[in-house]
């Protein structure tokens, strides 16, 4: 059954925009680098300038004559103390290596730290890091796929070569199918490495108690929880000892997630051993030499479709140039899983291989992974329609869902496809393109140089085979989906509608879920009930919620808002389930004390994840409540509902028996509290269908995009504003990633864009206005019914502007292509002025 | 740093990779390009002087400076200026002085489409 909204839903009480606007706006948000703890001193990273160098020596002794000078760290320092490589995240497809905080040895990236100096006044730390001598010898670097295949120089010694992970979907027969099919395509595309670019840069700030060997720390990450751990890990500390918070953060697109970064260990030693409050803040370049980018992905890739134009067969070879290995190096793994999109292809043979290069390390950036695999067969799917002779709005629509219809909770590609041709006006715009394309015909280029193109692309997955394939990615020990306490998905009409005993029925008190009960225990002391040492993994989230005397809600989240609007959606999901007004609530993330267990904010996951959280504590502290005023009034509970902060019968909602404050008193109770440790039992991701219109200038190579269309199904709709900013970041993410942003690195392993001066990203004058559509299936699988929003717009957005580019090229007649993104103007004029055509046989054999 | 022998650093001893501060060409930067830089930068220092007193580098002013001072703005002076005093930075590091970056960008593979 499809549960298909064809208009925005969301309640009418919601709020117009975001609660934390307010305060974001009025310059009253707080950031790691505002705080200013006395006698603080500051940190500064002495970095390679080499990209490939053994260290013969480090020499602090100029810098120690300064009388800023407080303190110095090496490598040899740090494995003198014992302190742990690098963190890195366990995943089974890549080779572990031992990175160090500070180069051990050789360093093996320009920018990477080789030691880190403690200063007294922040003016001073460049001038002192200049003066630390550092004597290199350097060696032979590589910087291309092909010299780290060919071993020019072995990064990791012990590995024997510089391949770093391989992995493969196969499935059917694609060499078989391909050799029979009726058309065939074959390309090559790319997209380069590209930064995540928030707009606040990496900062820590540390302060040490002697007293209680712990470390109070501020840092700008997207998991509190992650980097508490990774610091007892590599500082062989207990976790208890790291109280790790983070304030109002200027975006981190993935660059402040699970990756490890050496500064925030760097800082806790600084800390330790000189009693000062240590803080470091990045420079725009560290910012772009350090912090982990993305993309840098290269396919060769042959797809194949019958004669009725439904593909039978993928057949791809994904290579990325890695970077030395980060924590997260796993990033082209994710490319091929998310390949074959929404396309239900028989026949798979992907395979990617990964190697590491003089450069920083790959992470995981908006998408990780899904932009480009979206790209890959977004763009082989414009060249094979084409090849068919087919539109290639109608030849995705016979490839997505074969079947009668979506199931349930799953998004249906057609209705999307078709919501776009309507919303669109799709056939105005293809006569506006071909009005360009006749007077550019008719009058030349010299009198009107501009060309239009039209591109379309799908992004989401065929959910039904994830289920075929029973892929587990929780991660979670804690067994099967659904909550500890067993809350019921979402269901249309309300999930707090149901009555309040039914749900209480489901509760075990006494269990993990079960409330807890708080009568003004300082945080430190309190602990988290149903809270045991299992890991959580990527599919779970906690929660807590609270409830006082007044009525005011407090909602603590394990996941981290940095820009997403969770206190506001998450304000909501509570204000929904417990009745009370919006304003009455507040969210609390970020603070390892406060909220000890938790995931954090990255990978599309918040509002499934962490809104299921909150509405599974939401329900049980509800169902609590009842529970108690029905003790205390003496009515059946099954009766009992609450509205408005008290409580009613619910066959008479207007007759209020009892407020929250009476039945508080009575049971001699300051507070309640519910908490929930949320796992899903599936991915839930929202899909959608772009459309990019565009002109081209011939004579400059320009590209402007004139108009955007997304028409999406991010499930329930909780709050409009949000979805749909969410999506404009995202499209506009992907616009400069597919026009204007690239790390360029010369033959030397130099970073060449490391300011915003050399770093081309799209500016409001570039960005295009996009136009947001919806067609709502809610998820059966979060308890909100949401779908993961946050990286949608960016993972179609790629396909759908250099499709919409290579459809302006191809009025031309020259054959010119753009495979390779950015597509700035220089790579098109160079592919408009390509003197040969490129036939397919041309293309087959480049 | 260790100095015992490393498996990990057994391309040290290749041709090519001698210690760049033992080098004759470095000893010769050292000697003539590092001052000459310094000469030229606190040139340059001497020069942003008069834009502490505009009107006095305005066109129409009656004592009008010579040079090429008057057309450039001070933001782009400075610019010149700071881009000598990262050099001199880089130069007082002597054994660390990097490799001019080359303007050309190199793309991650030969085979980019």
């Amino acid at each position: 059954m499809t549960m298909s909204v064809t208009t925005p839903k969301q309640r009418e009480d919601a709020p117009e925009g975001r609660v934390e606007d307010r305060r974001l706006l009025t310059g009253k948000g707080r950031y790691v680098d505002d705080l200013k703890l006395e006698g603080q001193a500051y940190m500064g990273m002495v970095r390679s300038p080499y990209a490939h160098a053994k260290i013969n020596s480090i020499d602090f002794s100029k810098a120690r004559e300064s009388p800023d000078f407080i303190a110095s760290l090496t490598g040899e320092d740090l494995l003198k103390e014992g302190v742990q490589p690098l963190s890195q995240n366990p995943w089974p497809f890549q080779k572990r290596a031992k990175r160090y905080h500070l180069a051990v040895g050789k360093a093996r990236f320009a920018g990477e730290p080789v030691a880190a100096i403690l200063v007294r006044d922040k003016n001073s730390v460049e001038d002192l890091i200049d003066l630390v001598e550092v004597d290199y010898d350097s060696l032979p670097v590589v910087t291309t796929i092909e010299e780290s295949k060919q071993n020019k120089a072995i990064i990791y010694e012990d590995w024997g070569n510089n391949a770093s992970l391989t992995s493969e979907v196969k499935k059917g027969d694609a060499e078989k199918a391909i050799a029979s099919a009726a058309f065939v395509i074959h390309a090559r595309e790319g997209i380069a490495r590209q930064g995540a670019a928030p707009i606040e840069p990496h900062a820590v700030l540390v302060e040490y108690d002697s007293k209680q060997d712990s470390y109070d720390v501020w840092a700008t990450v997207q998991s509190v929880h992650g980097t508490r751990d990774k610091l007892a890990s590599e500082l062989k500390k207990p976790k208890e000892k790291f109280h790790v918070r983070v304030m109002d953060m200027g975006g981190g697109f993935g660059s402040k997630g699970a990756q490890s970064y050496p500064e925030a260990p760097l800082a806790c030693i600084f800390a330790r051993r000189t009693g000062l409050p240590v803080k470091w803040t990045a420079t725009r370049s560290e910012e772009f030499l350090e912090a982990a980018s993305g993309r840098d992905e290269y396919c060769d890739i042959t797809l194949a479709c019958d004669k009725n134009g439904r593909i039978v067969a993928v057949k791809a070879s994904v290579e990325c140039d890695l970077g030395v290995t980060g924590s997260q190096a796993h990033m082209p793994t994710m490319t091929i899983e998310t390949m074959p999109g929404p396309y239900r292809i028989p026949n798979q043979d992907i395979t990617v291989a990964a190697y590491v290069t003089n450069k920083m390390p790959i992470g995981p950036v908006r998408g990780a992974g899904g932009p480009e695999g979206c790209y890959f067969i977004e763009r082989a799917v414009d060249l094979l329609a084409r090849r068919a002779g087919l539109d290639p709005l109608e030849f995705r629509r016979r490839n997505v869902s074969r079947r009668e219809g979506p199931a349930e909770g799953e998004a249906d590609f057609r209705l999307l496809l078709d919501t776009l041709v309507k919303s669109s006006h799709y056939e105005e715009l293809s006569r506006w393109r071909s009005d360009l394309h006749s007077k550019f015909a008719q009058q030349g280029p010299s009198h009107s140089s501009l060309i239009g193109g039209l591109g379309v692309s799908v992004t989401g997955s065929d959910e039904s085979e994830d289920e075929e394939e029973g892929e587990d990615w929780s991660g979670a020990s804690s067994g099967g989906g659904g909550a500890d306490g067993g809350s019921k998905p979402w269901q249309p009409g309300g999930g707090s509608s149901g009555g309040a005993g039914e749900r209480w029925a489901g509760q075990t008190p006494g269990g993990s879920g079960a409330a807890w009960q708080s009568s003004g225990d300082s945080p430190e002391r309190r602990t988290w009930p149903g809270a045991s040492e299992e890991t959580l993994g990527f599919m779970s989230e906690t929660a807590r919620v609270t409830l006082d005397k007044e009525g005011k809600v407090t909602v603590y989240t394990g996941s981290s808002p940095h820009g997403q609007g969770e206190e506001t959606t998450f304000a909501q999901l509570a204000s929904e389930e417990l009745g009370v007004p919006l304003k009455d609530v507040t969210v609390v993330w970020g603070d390892t004390t406060l909220i000890p267990r938790g995931i954090g904010t990255f990978g599309s996951r918040s509002a499934a994840t962490g809104g299921s959280a909150v509405i599974d504590a939401s329900r049980k502290l509800k169902a609590q409540l009842v529970v108690r005023a029905s003790e205390a009034l003496g009515v059946d509970a099954k009766s009992l509902d609450m509205r408005g902060g008290g409580f009613v019968r619910a066959s008479q909602p207007d007759a209020v028996l009892a407020t929250l404050n009476d039945v508080l008193v009575k049971q001699r109770a300051d507070e309640v509290s519910a908490s929930s440790v949320f796992t899903l039992s599936g991915l839930s991701y929202s899909s959608g269908v772009h459309l990019c219109a565009l002109t081209l200038d011939v004579e400059l190579g320009k590209v402007k995009i004139v108009k955007y269309f997304v028409v999406e199904d991010c499930g329930r709709m909780i709050n409009k504003a949000i979805v749909e900013g969410q999506l404009h970041g995202g499209v506009l993410h992907a616009v400069g990633g597919a026009l204007f942003e690239r790390l360029a690195y010369d033959e030397e392993g130099n970073l060449l864009s490391s300011t915003f001066m050399d770093y081309n990203i799209p500016t409001a004058l570039d960005s295009p206005e996009v136009q947001v559509f919806h067609e709502t299936t809610p998820s059966t699988v979060t308890l909100d019914g949401a779908k993961g929003v946050g990286e949608s717009g960016t993972n179609g957005a790629y396909a759908a502007v250099i499709n919409a580019l290579n459809d302006a090229l191809s009025q031309l007649g020259t054959g010119a292509e753009v495979n390779m993104v950015p597509a700035t103007p220089d790579a098109v004029f160079r592919a408009l002025n390509a003197k040969r055509a490129k036939t397919p046989a041309a293309r087959d054999s480049s | 740093m260790s100095s015992s022998p490393d498996p990990i650093f057994f391309r040290a001893g290749k041709a090519g990779t001698k210690r760049e501060s033992r080098k004759l060409g470095f000893l010769l930067y050292e000697a003539i390009h590092g001052p000459l830089v310094l000469l030229k930068a606190v040139y340059r220092q001497l020069q942003i002087v008069p834009l502490l007193f505009p009107w006095r580098i305005l066109p129409s002013a009656s004592c009008a400076l010579s040079g090429p001072v008057h057309l450039i703005s001070l933001a782009e002076l400075r610019m010149k200026i700071s881009s000598e005093v990262t050099c001199i930075a880089a130069a007082s590091r002597g054994f660390s002085k990097p490799r001019k970056a080359r303007v050309t960008p190199r793309p991650s593979t030969v085979r980019v489409p």
